[in-house]
């Protein structure tokens, strides 16, 4: 079976048994939300920690507090309540430890933050991350296991 | 007035032709330090100046994990910023041989050292123009490399564009060898500040500044 790409600064939704992948985050954060009983999955893969007008957002998945209120929208459509979801987390990595300037300072560990703070608002416990570092990652989310693989060039595979 | 938004100015086709000449310009000079870098006769082509949205970037490259090299080259001076230089794996290997082959000197070290000094001759010769241009003074800091996939390098620019926009810029430059097997390319991306510097040199030069 296909994956699901979730592309940059973009959100999917998928059913058991897809499975969702998205490729080279760097600071960039990927945000897996999902409900074991309703065999239901969004992935979200965002670019920076929050929108500053959220109505006016063109592309909810490029900010963390945005992405994930589309995902919880998209579910609420198919009729899936908020309660007992969780969620995964991979990214948010400074590829370039010693480039200090400017607003791309720590990017990746604000990402991250972000991403907890607004699943903590939505009640959704977080069951696994693979955050920060200095190494590029690609990953898939499998719906049949509620795992997240986590891929990088150098550094092997992890699962969360 | 039609054209593109890009960090909050509005860049004419006009404006786009006139970048593009400034970075033909600059393309000669950095010619001429890389075939001085390589001991190689390396022409540097005039180069293609692409706008894109943020997402279409890493497609430049063959997607989001190809392997990649990245060099970021800070600069300050007037201004603060960043251009970011980067190249797939395969166009770095034929690089990495391309320096093997002119220089005495054999060891990966070496070819690092190159990497970072071709990121410095490319972007300098890039900023040395819009330098002139925007009447400013820019000053190269210690450039920066990194080999990851290409998606995960690119996102240190692309975030603070997004800041902005959706929209990126990328000056694509390919560089020949007479022996070589063919052209190798080489993408720029410049970060917010240095776009503003792009569209502050084309306004000159339009208003004949």
């Amino acid at each position: 079976m296909k994956p699901v790409v979730v592309g940059i600064s973009d959100f999917r939704i998928a059913r058991k048994p897809q499975r969702l992948v998205t490729y080279g985050l760097g600071s960039c954060v990927a945000i897996a939300i999902y409900s074991r009983r309703d065999g239901v999955a969004g992935m979200a893969h965002i670019m920076l920690p929050l929108a500053f007008e959220r109505d006016q957002v063109l592309m909810p998945g490029k900010y963390a507090d945005t992405a994930v209120e589309a995902i919880m929208e998209a579910f609420r459509e198919r009729g899936i309540g908020q309660g007992d979801m969780e969620a995964k987390l991979a990214g948010g990595a400074e590829m370039f430890p010693r480039a200090v300037e400017g607003i791309g300072t720590r990017i990746g560990a604000r990402n991250v933050l972000a991403a907890r703070s607004i699943l903590e608002d939505h009640d959704v416990r977080i069951d696994g991350q693979d955050v920060g570092g200095n190494l590029g990652r690609t990953v898939e989310f499998h719906t049949e296991t509620w795992e997240m693989l986590v891929r990088t060039l150098r550094g092997g595979m992890k699962v969360i | 007035m039609k054209g593109t938004r890009i960090t909050g100015h509005l860049m004419t086709e006009d404006d786009i032709n006139i970048i593009r000449e400034v970075c033909s310009i600059g393309a000669v000079q950095a010619g001429k330090a890389l075939t001085r870098l390589t001991g190689l006769d390396i022409l540097v082509e005039d180069p293609d100046f692409i706008t894109m949205t943020i997402g279409d970037v890493p497609s430049l490259f063959g997607g989001m994990r190809q392997p990649a090299l990245g060099v970021l080259v800070p600069y300050g001076g007037d201004e603060e910023g960043k251009i970011l230089l980067l190249l797939s794996e395969e166009a770095a290997t034929e690089l990495k041989g391309l320096i093997l082959e002119g220089s005495r000197q054999k060891s990966e070290a070496m070819v690092d050292s190159a990497f970072l000094e071709m990121g410095n001759i490319l972007t300098g010769a890039v900023l040395t123009i819009l330098a002139r241009l925007a009447d400013r003074v820019l000053v190269n800091r210690p450039p920066i490399l990194v080999r990851d996939m290409a998606g995960a390098i690119l996102d240190s620019i692309l975030a603070e564009l997004g800041t902005l926009s959706n929209v990126a810029v990328a000056l694509v430059y390919r560089l020949s060898h007479p022996s070589g097997g063919g052209l190798l390319e080489t993408v720029i991306l410049p970060d917010p500040g240095s776009l503003s510097l792009f569209t502050d040199a084309a306004e000159r030069l339009r208003s004949g500044r």
